[in-house]
């Protein structure tokens, strides 16, 4: 222990103390999946309906007004939530099951020249232009995007998971598992992957929201789902051209992305300082 | 190594990397299953129009070749023609080009500003309640993709208030400085995203400065605050500042493309779309090689500030590794 310093900056606050700010986001979380996930089922009108006239005020035709085909904001805010979700979790997942087995494997031979060139490679590309390249090729699908992802974080989790797995490889734990004759697939399983499962489940969160960018911008140009199945981006992009008349055809829609993921990037950060502690 | 030494092997490195790249594009548009000349034409053209335009797009010879003389030609400069249409590339790149490096230049002079005051007020008294506000601050910004900070800025400035307007009309023939307020929305979109990274970046290297035995001892001896910034922590943070700087013009270059979307904004990004959405093999290589040159650019120029500057600060271990997405 040190001794604490007059002059040290102000401590962080006690991890025992409820942390207000991680509450709210949680809650505001948890809200946000639940309505996106069983929200087609609430939904007052269903998917792509028209109610009444383009781009109507709120009040008469939903709490929300329409938008610009005519159809009930708040219904397809309750419709568009699921692929909003799941697409950009569907990626997360993918994104660290690749970078993090490559990552968890070159710690054990952290200086690896042809690998780090790689990595240096797709950082130097954009995302946006990897995101556009992928589309250029492949068309519109819901694969793409997450294809994009798993090569956009691809270099960043490689080197999380590399560098914290690199010190769990050195252990005198998995010298004496080496010693006992055990493999290295039992090595990783059982001695490193316990010591870096924390930090890379935090890294894990905050990918979830470089995920969500990815995904919703290629809705938002356009390479979205087709009508009458609609996404939150695809609401904005769609609606941008006459929402003078009815700003929540994109206000509410931003909103929504905004609640899902400054939340779950707030938690994600608390829960990265919380492990480095 | 003498410096001059570092400085040149960071240059070849530099050049390895746009080699590799310019592989990694020409392969991504050229080589991946699926035929250019099919992805142009749709499914259902002839097979003699097919036969053509693959002759024309040189296709039949093998991917070796096609990168070697492709490369050529971007070397000299020359970018070629257009795959749909017979107009030369620079002549349809050019003028976006010029728009986007227009939009860049004065993001880049707001995103500095707010990177380097909201760095100092964050990082002078770390954990205070400045800090703690802009760190929840600048997290919740750099959560949101752009073009909800877009759609929320239109929202507000252009429908609500009516202070601007919510697209960029550039008058035919014009640059988007003979109508400066067309500026206003795009560059505080790309100043709250690239500024909100920079932020952080720069107040971590405060905060790691002002906690320093001599910054601390001048504080105690009650030096002015204003005499300690100009004095202690400004000179120890400026090189790692500038590299924090330097890694942000590669987004301003190639990260836009959403902004100028949103925006309907005459630049590269717009143009990249639009090209993909034609299928324009030629147009899209020439983009996407002008913004890869343009990050490998940034990278050197924060790599050589740091070649440059390790001699007269004493810890270089604060060198940023944080890119935009």
């Amino acid at each position: 222990m040190t001794t604490p310093s007059l002059l040290a900056p102000a401590p962080a606050r006690s991890s025992r103390r409820l942390d207000l700010t991680a509450v709210v986001a949680a809650a505001i979380l948890i809200a946000v999946v639940v309505l996106a996930v069983f929200g087609p089922w609430f939904a007052p009108h269903p998917a792509g309906q028209t109610i009444g006239r383009p781009l109507a005020n709120t009040g008469a035709d939903g709490w929300l007004g329409t938008d610009r085909l005519g159809r009930d904001v708040w219904s397809q805010i309750l419709h568009g939530g699921r692929r909003t979700v799941i697409i950009p979790l569907v990626a997360t997942l993918a994104a660290t099951v690749a970078g993090d087995t490559v990552g968890l494997l070159a710690g054990r031979h952290p200086r690896n020249r042809t690998l780090d060139a790689l990595l240096m490679v797709i950082i130097a590309m954009p995302a946006m232009l990897i995101l556009l390249l992928l589309l250029h090729r492949f068309g519109k699908s819901a694969w793409v995007p997450i294809a994009a992802v798993v090569v956009v974080a691809f270099p960043y989790s490689v080197r999380y998971a590399r560098s914290a797995s690199t010190k769990a490889w050195g252990s005198s734990f998995v010298e004496q598992a080496r010693l006992r004759g055990e493999s290295n697939s039992w090595i990783l399983r059982h001695e490193v992957l316990p010591n870096v499962a924390g930090p890379v489940l935090s890294d894990t969160g905050l990918r979830f929201t470089t995920s969500v960018q990815l995904v919703t911008a290629a809705s938002f140009l356009g390479f979205g789902p087709g009508a009458p199945a609609t996404d939150w981006a695809t609401q904005i992009s769609k609606n941008l051209d006459g929402a003078s008349l009815n700003l929540w055809a994109i206000a509410a829609p931003a909103l929504m992305i905004a609640l899902l993921t400054v939340p779950a990037n707030l938690l994600a950060d608390r829960l990265a300082a919380r492990i480095e502690q | 190594m003498p410096i001059i030494l570092r400085l040149l092997s960071r240059l070849a490195i530099s050049l390895a990397l746009l080699l590799a790249v310019s592989i990694a594009v020409f392969a991504s548009v050229e080589i991946l299953p699926g035929d250019p000349a099919t992805t142009i034409l749709g499914r259902n053209a002839s097979p003699d129009r097919v036969e053509a335009l693959r002759e024309q797009l040189g296709l039949e010879s093998s991917p070796v070749v096609r990168y070697w003389d492709w490369l050529k030609s971007m070397a000299q400069g020359d970018l070629g023609l257009q795959a749909t249409g017979n107009r030369s590339v620079w002549s349809t790149v050019s003028t976006p080009l010029r728009n986007t490096a227009i939009l860049a230049v004065v993001a880049f002079a707001t995103t500095s500003l707010a990177a380097v005051g909201g760095g100092l007020i964050a990082g002078r008294r770390p954990g205070n309640r400045a800090d703690r506000a802009l760190s929840i601050g600048t997290l919740s910004i750099v959560a949101m993709p752009e073009f909800v900070i877009a759609g929320l800025l239109i929202s507000l400035f252009a429908f609500r208030l009516d202070w601007v307007s919510s697209v960029s009309l550039v008058p035919l023939g014009g640059t988007p400085l003979d109508t400066p307020s067309t500026l206003i929305l795009p560059v505080a979109t790309i100043t709250l995203v690239a500024g909100s990274y920079g932020l952080r970046l720069v107040r971590a290297l405060v905060a790691e400065a002002s906690s320093q035995p001599f910054v601390e001892a001048a504080r105690l001896a009650g030096v002015r605050e204003t005499t300690v910034l100009r004095r202690h922590l400004l000179p120890s943070v400026a090189a790692p500042t500038a590299q924090v700087l330097a890694f942000s013009v590669p987004y301003l270059i190639g990260g836009t493309v959403i902004v100028e979307q949103v925006f309907a904004y005459p630049g590269l990004g717009s143009l990249l779309v639009e090209q993909i959405e034609r299928r324009d093999v030629t147009v899209v290589e020439a983009i996407a090689m002008i913004m890869t040159t343009t990050v490998i650019a940034g990278f050197l120029i924060a790599d050589l500030l740091g070649v440059l500057t390790t001699r007269h600060t004493p810890r270089s271990s604060s060198r940023p590794s944080a890119a935009l997405p």
